[in-house]
């Protein structure tokens, strides 16, 4: 274990991955100014770009950019007041009032570095859990893997903002697309109607790009937006330094509010959004001047962005080890491990346990990365969110093409592609969840191997082994969750009624 | 007009899980349908579920028509962005079809700018450029056969 550590944590240094990590980190913090547009439509536009990469480059890459977009989409948050990523909506909360006190510098500097430090404090908590959980996962069956896919499909879509019923309905058309094409095994052809593009199944490039790419734009195109943003807004040396300081003096609030996100993200399912709120109602329900909370204080900043990025470590260990996504944009990770030749579960920890320290100390190394770069370059970073609709609309689609026809070199894949656009776009206007669709789509085919393995070996009733019962149980209450959480709600909105 | 657009999703979804039932066990193998089965089955109750829903929010809403005439008329504009966008989109797929990626490119490029007010030489000098990063990216740096379409010679 310590030899895999030490081979995983020094692979980082190299010099070929320290330059893809900054790529990656470049890219991300652009792509987090963006407002609207955060990890997941960065995942979707760069994974086709990592296909033929050698997989620990490509996963280094990808996993620096995931980790980094929260920090710089917190930029826009404190200075025009418009979250850059949807985990950043709390900042703004405090953040864009303490600009409009003439204290955006300072809500920067603070929300920068808690943001560095909670992303590196959150990946080193995931390290050491390496190897006490490691025993556990090599111990899971084909059974209890079934399970544990279908745990991660519940989770995905239950535990999510919005409709539970959506978000199962979703995850299972997702695992129904997955099983499009030729099964190996049986040579069985299905839902292919005799077209030889669908044989080898629907791809995961244009699926995500569709679901993703295009469908986001098509939603900016129906708000009507001219441009992304139009408010002035600047950034000063002394006032971030400030806000740097604002960190240390409040060093035990960063530090819960950093293992709130890191717990947060280490639940299945469970995306940054919740671990922002649940550090800034933490933040402010110890402060002592609570009723200063969402008129500009500092606390505000500190909590939502020390969790937000410590989450990222939570769900990357999550997601490589069980092989089920901490968060809705690991459900796309996961699918990019498989397009370089990865299995996250029990595979990744038995045949590529350094790769796996290797991204987390990366994750480590991309936040101090990215904290450097906002705090350097968060005066000219902020320009970038005024980038016209009428631009970005057609460059981004224009390349967006160009990557569906590279991953199989297929025309075809441009209407599906479009297709997705579509699904996608109306998925988002009716509630229905793109990140559990994801995430049936990607493991479908090994949901499927699982369940043909467990039938074979132990029968249909493979569910009754005393880890299975545990995981079913796990299910149901995953499943009963949403219910519960509707029934406590009424029941003290009842009680709190007057009588 | 949400409500409507949401039962005829939930019918589609209710439709498309029955179409894949049905189909799923006319496969010859246990092992290419148990899983389909499993999951459309499960897709097609809670679809149901959904769509029995749906029509509940509707009919407890009961909008008079002169709230659903103004919905209407709020979601005019938005159905037009979303019809130009999409009708841009399947232009640059058909481009690509007939032009290849490299020509139909610069063209969409060029042409949705000109016609959504910006200058000539912004335009030219965008659509250049994209399509300078397609074919550094794609042709030299992946070493993808970029499609040349159906009327031009590969590239």
């Amino acid at each position: 274990m310590l030899d895999a550590f030490l081979q995983g944590g020094l692979a980082v240094f190299q010099p070929a991955f320290l330059f893809m990590m900054l790529v990656g980190v470049v890219l991300g913090t652009v792509i987090g100014i963006l407002p609207g547009i955060g990890a997941i439509f960065a995942l979707s536009v760069m994974i086709p770009f990592v296909y033929r990469m050698p997989p620990e480059l490509g996963m280094g890459f990808l996993v620096a950019m995931v980790s980094v977009t929260a920090t710089s989409g917190a930029i826009t948050s404190i200075l025009l007041g418009i979250p850059g990523t949807g985990i950043n909506v709390a900042t703004v909360m405090d953040g864009f009032p303490m600009t409009k006190k003439g204290e955006g510098s300072r809500a920067l500097g603070a929300c920068v570095a808690s943001s560095m430090f909670g992303g590196l404090v959150g990946a080193l908590l995931a390290i050491p859990m390496i190897p006490l959980v490691v025993p556990l996962v090599m111990a899971l069956g084909t059974g209890e893997m079934v399970l544990i896919i279908a745990l991660g499909l519940v989770c995905m879509a239950t535990v999510l903002e919005g409709s539970a019923v959506k978000g199962l309905i979703s995850g299972l058309m997702g695992v129904i697309l997955a099983l499009i094409g030729t099964n190996s095994l049986t040579g069985t052809s299905r839902f292919t109607f005799g077209n030889i593009f669908l044989y080898d199944g629907l791809g995961l490039v244009p699926v995500v790009l569709g679901l993703w790419g295009v469908a986001s734009l098509l939603e900016m195109m129906a708000k009507g937006q001219t441009a992304i943003s139009k408010v002035a807004a600047k950034a000063e040396i002394s006032g971030m330094l400030r806000g740097i300081r604002d960190v240390f003096r409040h060093k035990w609030l960063w530090l819960r509010s950093t293992v709130i996100g890191y717990v947060i993200g280490v639940i299945p399912g469970v995306g940054g959004a919740e671990a922002t709120y649940m550090a800034y109602g933490h933040a402010k329900q110890t402060s002592k001047h609570p009723e200063e909370f969402g008129t500009g204080t500092v606390e505000g900043v500190i909590a939502p962005e020390s969790a937000n990025n410590s989450m990222e470590g939570g769900a990357l260990l999550t997601t490589m080890v069980f092989g089920i996504p901490g968060s809705p944009h690991m459900a796309l990770l996961i699918g990019a491990f498989f397009m370089v030749g990865l299995i996250p579960g029990p595979p990744m920890v038995r045949e590529h346990l350094p790769l796996t320290f290797t991204l987390l100390v990366g994750v480590a190394v991309a936040n101090v990365m990215a904290g450097i770069l906002c705090l350097t370059t968060s005066r000219q970073l902020v320009k970038v969110a005024f980038v016209p609709l009428n631009l970005l609309f057609p460059m981004m689609l224009a390349i967006m093409f160009a990557a569906a026809f590279a991953a199989k070199v297929s025309i075809f894949n441009l209407l599906v592609v479009t297709l997705f656009g579509v699904i996608g776009f109306l998925m988002g206007k009716f509630g229905y969840s793109r990140p559990a669709l994801m995430l049936g789509f990607v493991l479908g085919r090994l949901f499927e191997e699982y369940l043909n393995q467990a039938i074979e070996i132990h029968g249909p009733l493979f569910f009754l082994s005393p880890t299975s019962l545990v995981l079913t149980g796990i299910i149901v209450l995953a499943v009963t969750f949403p219910y519960w959480k509707g029934f406590s709600r009424r029941l003290r909105s009842g009680e709190a009624r007057p009588t | 007009m949400r409500a409507r657009g949401g039962v005829y999703f939930a019918i589609c979804l209710l439709l498309l899980t029955a179409y894949v039932i049905a189909t799923s066990l006319t496969f010859r193998y246990p092992r290419d349908r148990v899983l389909l089965v499993l999951a459309g089955s499960v897709a097609f109750v809670l679809s149901a579920v959904q769509l029995t829903r749906e029509l509940r929010t509707k009919h407890s809403l009961q909008p008079g028509a002169e709230v659903e005439a103004k919905e209407a008329v709020a979601a005019q504009p938005e159905r037009r962005r979303i019809g130009s966008a999409l009708g841009w989109t399947a232009g640059l797929v058909a481009g690509v079809y007939v032009l290849g990626l490299i020509v139909a490119i610069p063209l969409f490029l060029f042409s949705y700018m000109k016609m959504h007010g910006v200058g000539w030489p912004k335009a030219m000098s965008l659509a250049a450029i994209t399509t300078i990063i397609v074919y550094l990216a794609f042709k030299l740096g992946l070493k993808v056969a970029l499609y040349p379409g159906v009327l031009l010679p590969p590239l």
